[in-house]
C-alpha cells in the first residue's frame, strides 16, 4: 500500500471538511420511528439540525446514515427509499442549524418524477419552521391543518430568505402555507421566497399574519399555481405600523373565490405592498380585496401583464379597493381586467394610475379624492364607468377607447374629462367633457402562445391590429423583474439583448416563431413585444405605442 | 389538404365519365393577350374558349396553334394556362361567354398551372367582367383573376346541365372594383345557379360574392368550403327578388374578415315568396359594421342555420353581430355553438317562425327579441354583459320565450312585452329582472364551462394543448375525434361535430382551470388531418338541476 504524503493528506482532508458538511439520508417512514432503531426518521434528522439531538445518540445504523463532517445542514428525504413519511405525531419545529450559522436544507428527492410526500394527518402542521435560514425543497404535504406554519421565533438572520420550493400542498384544512409575525414581540421579521408551488383545493393557499408592531413581512412567491383554493393568498394585517410586502411573479390564481385580500383590524396602519407580475388571476368573488389605512399607512398595489377574472355577482370584483377615504397607490399597466370595479382612493393617496389596461365586461366605479389619477391608453368594452358622488379629483381619461362603455359622472359639479378618445356606443353624462374625440380605434392587441414552447418547438406571435397600424416584433430575454413603474413604456424584455423581427405586420397576423433545438436554450426566458406605429400619418396616436406582448419559457 | 365530400363526389363522377368517354382535348393556352389573332403562332385563352363553345373550328387554327391542343378525339374539355408560359394573360377585351357545348355532357375545366410566381393570372383591368361563366358545366382551378368590375360572373343562362355544379377551385379574386363573384339567376322560369367553391379567396373589392335572385320557380345552390373573404365593403351579398323556388347559400370552414358587412341577404320584393335556407357551418365572420344581416318576407321562409362561428360586430351604434328577421317576417333561425360579440337582434311574425338558440354565447353587447307569433327557445346559453329586451310586440307571441339553463352574467332581461319570457334554471349574477318575467328554479351557481384548444395548426411533431376553464362541481374529460363534414346541427340537445365511431377519449378527468398537452406523433401520414376536440362536461356533485353531460364548444385543429 502505498502512503499520501502528509503534507497532501492533511490538505485533502481540510478540503474536505471545509467543502461538506453532514447529510442526513432519511430512510425511516415513520416520521419519528425509535430512536436508536435501525432506522434514521425525519424527526430524529431534525433534532439533529437543531442541536437538540446529539449524534452519539444514535444506533450505529442511523448514524450511518450521515454522510459529512461537521455541521448537519441538509436532510434528504429520497423517494425512492421512503415515498411516504406518515405523521405519528407532530414534528418537531425547525429552528435551524445553532447559532444560525448556516442554512438546514430539508430537500425531498423525487423518484420518477414523484415527490416524498408527508402525510399529515389531522396534526397541527406539516413542517414548523421557526428561523428563516431553513430552505424546504420537493415535498407534496398533504393533510394538516397547515402545511408549512413559518415565523422565526426562534432564530432570525437578517438578509436572509427563508425558502420554500416545490412543494405541493393538499388536503390542508386552514392554510398550505402560514406565514406570520406573532406579537409575542414588536418588530418581529418574517423573509421568505415561495418557488415553483402547487397549492390546491385548500381553505387559504398562503396565510399571512402580521401581528408583531412595527415587525416586518417580506414574501415573494414566484412560479406558483392556486387551484380551486378558496382565498389564495390571505393577509391579515393586525400589528401596528412596519412595511411589508407580498411580492408574486409568474403565477396563477384560478378557480378561487379571491386571489388576493388583505384584511385589517381596525385602525391598522401599516404599509403594504402588494404586486402582481405577469399570471392568471381568474376568481368566483373577488380578485383582489385590498382593505386600506385611512391614517398613515398605503396599499402600494403594482399590478403589471395579468390577466384578472371578477366573479358574475353584482358585488364581486376584479379589483375592491376600501374603504372610502382609505390611501392607496394604485400602479396599473398592461393588464386585462374582467368584471366589476371599485375603487376608493381616499385624500391621502398617492397615484391612481392605470395605463394600457384592457377593462372588460363589468362596471367600473371610481371615487378619488388624492392625487390627480392619470389614466391613458386604456380600452373600455361593455365597462361602463362611474364617477362617484364622493370623488373630488379631476379624471382625465387620455387616448382611451370606450365601447358600449357609457361614462356617468355623479358628481355635484363633473370632474371628468374625456381627452383624445374614442367612443362608441358611449354615451357620457351632460357633466363629462369630450375633447377632441378621435375618429378610430388604434389599440393593438397582440398574443404569444404557447409560454411554455419546447425546443424544437415553436411560439405563435399574433396581433390583432386596427386599421392603419402596422406592427414589428421585438424580441429579448424576458427581464425578471421590469421596471414597471416607467412612463410611458415599460420594457418586460431587456432591451440591450433584444433584436426586431424584420417583418412589418397588419390586421390579424400570425408570425410562427421557430424555435432552435439547442440544450442551451432549455429554461431560457424571452419576452416579445409589439411596436406598433401608424401607417396613415394619423396623428391622434402615438408615433409608437407597445401592447402587451408576452413572455415564453422554453422547455 | 381535407377535400370535403361533395368535391370528392364530384371528382369521383368526373373520373367514370372520363372512363366512359374517349379521351378529351386539352387546349394549352400559350398567348400573353386574351384574344391575340386566330391564325398566327400562339393559341390564346379567347381562341381555347370558343374551341371549347364549338363556336370555332379546329380548322381555323394555324397549326402553331393546333399544336397546342393534345388529345385524341372530342371537344376542348380542359384549357390549361401554364403560369411558366404565360404567367399573367391581360384581357384586351371581354372573353367570349363560357357556355361549353351542350350535348359534349363535359366540364369545361379551366386548369392554372403554377409557375414560379405562382398561378396563372388574368388581369381584367377596367374591364365589365374577368371570366364570364355562362354554364354551370364549367371549373375553374388554380387561378388568379385580378380586375375588373367583377371577377367572375355565373349564370347558367346559356347552358344549364342537370344535377352539376360550377365549381371554383383554389381560385383567387383580387382588386375587382365591384364584385369578386357574382352569382345570377335572371328572371327566367326553373333557372338554376349551382355553384360549388373550394379555396376560394377574395379580397380588396366592394362585393365579394354577390347573389342576385331574380329567378321564378328556379333555385341557387351556392356552396363554399375553405372561403376566405377579406378586405371588402360586403363579404356576402344576396339580393332576393324571386318568386318561389327554394334556394340554399352554404359557407363551411369559412373566413370573413376586414370588412364592411359580413353577410347581408335583402329581400327586394317584400311579397317575395321564395324559400332560402342560409347556411354558415364553422368559420368566423367579423365585420366592422354588421356580421349578419339578413332580411325576411312574409310568404317567403328563410331559413338561418348558424352552428360553430365565431361572430363579431361593429362597435357602433346601429352594428350588430347579427340583426335577422323584418316585422311579420318568415324566420326559422337556428344557432348552436356560436359565439357572438356585439349586439343581437331578432324579429319574426308568422305563426311558423321559429327562433333556437342554443349553447351560444352572447358577449359586449345588446339582444333585441321582437316576436309576435312563432315560437322562440333559448338553451344552455351564456349571456355576458348582454342585457336583454324582449320588445313590446312579444306580447302576442302564443307561448312565452323560454330561457332553460341558461346564465346571464351583467345582463339584465327587460320584458316590454306583457311578461312573455320565463327563465326556468337559470344563473342569474348581477343581473336584474323585470317584474313580469318569470324566474322559475333560479340555478345558484354558473355551471357552463369553456374550452380553448391551441394552436389550431400544430404542426406534426409538435403538440396542442386543451385547456378547460370549469366551474367548482364540474369536470370534463376530452374527446378527439375526426371532424364530420356534415353534422347533424339539427340534434337536440347535443350536437356532435365529429365522428362518434371514430373518436377516442383521452384519459384523465380535469377540474376547474387545467391544462392537458398533447403530443402529436411526427407522422407524415398526419399532416393536413383536421380533427375536433371536444371537451364533455359532467357534473361531479349529483346535482340533478345540471345536465348529465354538457359539451362546451369544441375546437377543429389541423395537423400542419
Amino acid at each position: 500500500m502505498r502512503t499520501l504524503p502528509f503534507l497532501l493528506a492533511t490538505t485533502l482532508a481540510a478540503g474536505a471538511v471545509s467543502a461538506q458538511n453532514i447529510t442526513a439520508s432519511v430512510n425511516d417512514a415513520r416520521s419519528h420511528g425509535t430512536l436508536g432503531d435501525a432506522s434514521l426518521s425525519l424527526d430524529e434528522a431534525i433534532q439533529l439540525a437543531n442541536g437538540t439531538l446529539q449524534v452519539g445518540a444514535l444506533s450505529s445504523q442511523e448514524r450511518a446514515q450521515l454522510a459529512g463532517i461537521g455541521t448537519l445542514t441538509r436532510i434528504e428525504v429520497r423517494a425512492a427509499t421512503v415515498a411516504t413519511i406518515t405523521l405519528e405525531r407532530e414534528l418537531t419545529p425547525i429552528t435551524g442549524v445553532p447559532g444560525g450559522g448556516a442554512d438546514l436544507v430539508v430537500a425531498g428527492i423525487a423518484n420518477a418524477g414523484s415527490w416524498p410526500m408527508l402525510q399529515a394527518g389531522s396534526f397541527n402542521y406539516a413542517f414548523a419552521l421557526r428561523t428563516n435560514r431553513v430552505e424546504v425543497r420537493g415535498f407534496v404535504l398533504q393533510g394538516a391543518r397547515v402545511g408549512i406554519d413559518a415565523d422565526t421565533t426562534s432564530n432570525l438572520t437578517l438578509g436572509i430568505y427563508a425558502i420554500v420550493a416545490d412543494v405541493s400542498f393538499a388536503g390542508q384544512t386552514e392554510a398550505g402555507l402560514r406565514l406570520r409575525n406573532p406579537n409575542d414581540q414588536a418588530a418581529r421579521r418574517l423573509l421568505a421566497k415561495i418557488r415553483r408551488c402547487t397549492l390546491t383545493s385548500l381553505p387559504i393557499g398562503i396565510d399571512v399574519r402580521s401581528d408583531s408592531d412595527f415587525g416586518n413581512i417580506d414574501l415573494e412567491g414566484e412560479w406558483l399555481e392556486f387551484n380551486g383554493c378558496t382565498t389564495c393568498v390571505d393577509i391579515q394585517s393586525v400589528g401596528q405600523g412596519g412595511r411589508h410586502q407580498w411580492q408574486g411573479f409568474r403565477s396563477d390564481m384560478t378557480g378561487c373565490d379571491y386571489c388576493i385580500r388583505l384584511h385589517r383590524t381596525f385602525g391598522n396602519d401599516s404599509e403594504w405592498l402588494l404586486r402582481a407580475v405577469y399570471g392568471d388571476y381568474f376568481a368566483r368573488r373577488t380578485a383582489f380585496e385590498l382593505e386600506g389605512s385611512t391614517t398613515t399607512g398605503d396599499v402600494v398595489f403594482h399590478h403589471h401583464q395579468i390577466n384578472v377574472r371578477g366573479g358574475l355577482g353584482s358585488g364581486d370584483y376584479v379589483l375592491w379597493t376600501k374603504p372610502a377615504g382609505a390611501r392607496f397607490d394604485l400602479h396599473s399597466s398592461e393588464n386585462v381586467y374582467e368584471g366589476n370595479i371599485l375603487i376608493q382612493s381616499g385624500r391621502l393617496s398617492p397615484r391612481t394610475w392605470f395605463n394600457g389596461v384592457h377593462f372588460k365586461n363589468g362596471n367600473i366605479a371610481i371615487s378619488v379624492e388624492g392625487v390627480r389619477p392619470e389614466l391613458q391608453w386604456n380600452t373600455f368594452t361593455s365597462a361602463p364607468i362611474t364617477v362617484l358622488a364622493s370623488s373630488t379629483q379631476a379624471l382625465n381619461f387620455v387616448d382611451s377607447e370606450f365601447v358600449r362603455s357609457p361614462v356617468t359622472d355623479l358628481t355635484r359639479s363633473g370632474t371628468t374629462t374625456i381627452s383624445n378618445c374614442f367612443l362608441a356606443s358611449s354615451s357620457t353624462s351632460a357633466n363629462v367633457i369630450v375633447q377632441n374625440p378621435i375618429p378610430a380605434q388604434w389599440v393593438g392587441h397582440a398574443s404569444v402562445t404557447p409560454d411554455d414552447p419546447a425546443r424544437g418547438g415553436y411560439v405563435d406571435l399574433g396581433v390583432d391590429l386596427q386599421p392603419n397600424t402596422a406592427a414589428l416584433w421585438w424580441i429579448g430575454y424576458s427581464d425578471p423583474r421590469p421596471t414597471t413603474t416607467n412612463y410611458p413604456f415599460r420594457y418586460y424584455l431587456n432591451v440591450a439583448s433584444a433584436v426586431a423581427v424584420p417583418t412589418l405586420f397588419s390586421g390579424q397576423a400570425t408570425l410562427r416563431l421557430q424555435i432552435p433545438n439547442q440544450p442551451y436554450l432549455k429554461g431560457v426566458e424571452f419576452h416579445a413585444q409589439p411596436v406598433v406605429l401608424p401607417t396613415a400619418g394619423q396623428t391622434y396616436m402615438p408615433l409608437v405605442s407597445l401592447p402587451r406582448g408576452g413572455r415564453f419559457l422554453v422547455q | 389538404m381535407r377535400l370535403p365530400h361533395q368535391f370528392l363526389h364530384a371528382a369521383l363522377s368526373g373520373a367514370a365519365l372520363s372512363a366512359g368517354l374517349s379521351a378529351q382535348i386539352t387546349a394549352a393556352v400559350n398567348d400573353a393577350r386574351s384574344h391575340g389573332t386566330l391564325g398566327d403562332t400562339v393559341l390564346s385563352l379567347d381562341e381555347a374558349i370558343q374551341l371549347a363553345n364549338g363556336s370555332l373550328a379546329f380548322a381555323a387554327l394555324s397549326s402553331q396553334e393546333a399544336a397546342q391542343l393534345s388529345g385524341v378525339s372530342g371537344v376542348v374539355e380542359t384549357i390549361r394556362i401554364d403560369a411558366a408560359v404565360t404567367p399573367t394573360i391581360t384581357l384586351e377585351r371581354l372573353l367570349s361567354n363560357v357556355i361549353g357545348q351542350h350535348h359534349a355532357h363535359v366540364h369545361v375545366a379551366f386548369d392554372g398551372i403554377d409557375g414560379p410566381t405562382g398561378a396563372p393570372v388574368i388581369d381584367a383591368g377596367m374591364l365589365p367582367i374577368g371570366l364570364p361563366l355562362r354554364t354551370n358545366h364549367a371549373h375553374v382551378d388554380n387561378l388568379v383573376i385580378r380586375g375588373g368590375m367583377v371577377g367572375i360572373e355565373f349564370d347558367s343562362t346559356l347552358h344549364y346541365h342537370p344535377s352539376e355544379f360550377a365549381e371554383l377551385h383554389h381560385v383567387h379574386l383580387e382588386h375587382q372594383h365591384m364584385v369578386g363573384l357574382r352569382v345570377l339567376n335572371p328572371q327566367t322560369s326553373g333557372m338554376q345557379a349551382p355553384m360549388m367553391m373550394h379555396e376560394v379567396h377574395i379580397h380588396e373589392t366592394q362585393i365579394g360574392i354577390e347573389v342576385v335572385d331574380d329567378s321564378q320557380f328556379g333555385n341557387v345552390d351556392v356552396s363554399g368550403e375553405h372561403v376566405e373573404i377579406e378586405e371588402c365593403d360586403v363579404g356576402i351579398k344576396v339580393s332576393i327578388n324571386s318568386a318561389g323556388g327554394d334556394h340554399l347559400l352554404a359557407m363551411h370552414h369559412s373566413h370573413i374578415g376586414s370588412v364592411g358587412n359580413a353577410v347581408v341577404v335583402e329581400r327586394v320584393t317584400p311579397t317575395s315568396d321564395s324559400r332560402w335556407r342560409l347556411n354558415f357551418l364553422h368559420g368566423s365572420y367579423h365585420a366592422d359594421g354588421t356580421a349578419f344581416d339578413i332580411a325576411t318576407s312574409t310568404p317567403g321562409l328563410t331559413a338561418v342555420n348558424l352552428h360553430h362561428l365565431d361572430v363579431r360586430g361593429g362597435v357602433a351604434a346601429g352594428d350588430f353581430a347579427l340583426r335577422a328577421g323584418t316585422a311579420g317576417g318568415h324566420l326559422a333561425l337556428t344557432a348552436t355553438e356560436c359565439t357572438f360579440w356585439a349586439p343581437a337582434s331578432l324579429v319574426a311574425g308568422t305563426s311558423s317562425s321559429l327562433v333556437r338558440l342554443h349553447n351560444d354565447r352572447f358577449e359586449a353587447g345588446a339582444m333585441s327579441l321582437s316576436l309576435t307569433d312563432g315560437s322562440a327557445d333559448l338553451l344552455w346559453d351564456t349571456f355576458q354583459s348582454c342585457p336583454i329586451t324582449i320588445e313590446a310586440p312579444t306580447t302576442s307571441l302564443p307561448a312565452p320565450i323560454a330561457f332553460t339553463g341558461c346564465e346571464l352574467v351583467r345582463s339584465d332581461l327587460t320584458d316590454s312585452s306583457t311578461g312573455r319570457s320565463v327563465l326556468n334554471g337559470c344563473f342569474l349574477g348581477g343581473s336584474v329582472l323585470s317584474n313580469n318575467v318569470q324566474n322559475l328554479r333560479p340555478e345558484l351557481a354558473p355551471w357552463i364551462g369553456r374550452a380553448t384548444v391551441t394552436p389550431t395548426n400544430p404542426p406534426a411533431g409538435t403538440y396542442v394543448d386543451l385547456q378547460v376553464d370549469l366551474y367548482p362541481g364540474t369536470a370534463a374529460a376530452w374527446m378527439l375525434g375526426s371532424v364530420l363534414a356534415d353534422p347533424i346541427t339539427t340534434a337536440i340537445p347535443l350536437r356532435f361535430y365529429f365522428d362518434l365511431s371514430s373518436a377516442i377519449a383521452l384519459p384523465g378527468l380535469h377540474l376547474l382551470y387545467s391544462r392537458v398537452r398533447l403530443p402529436i406523433p411526427a407522422v407524415n401520414s398526419l399532416r393536413g388531418v383536421s380533427l375536433y376536440a371536444q371537451a364533455v362536461q359532467v357534473p361531479t356533485q349529483g346535482q340533478t338541476s345540471l345536465p348529465p353531460v354538457f359539451l362546451p364548444m369544441g375546437t377543429i385543429f389541423q395537423i400542419d
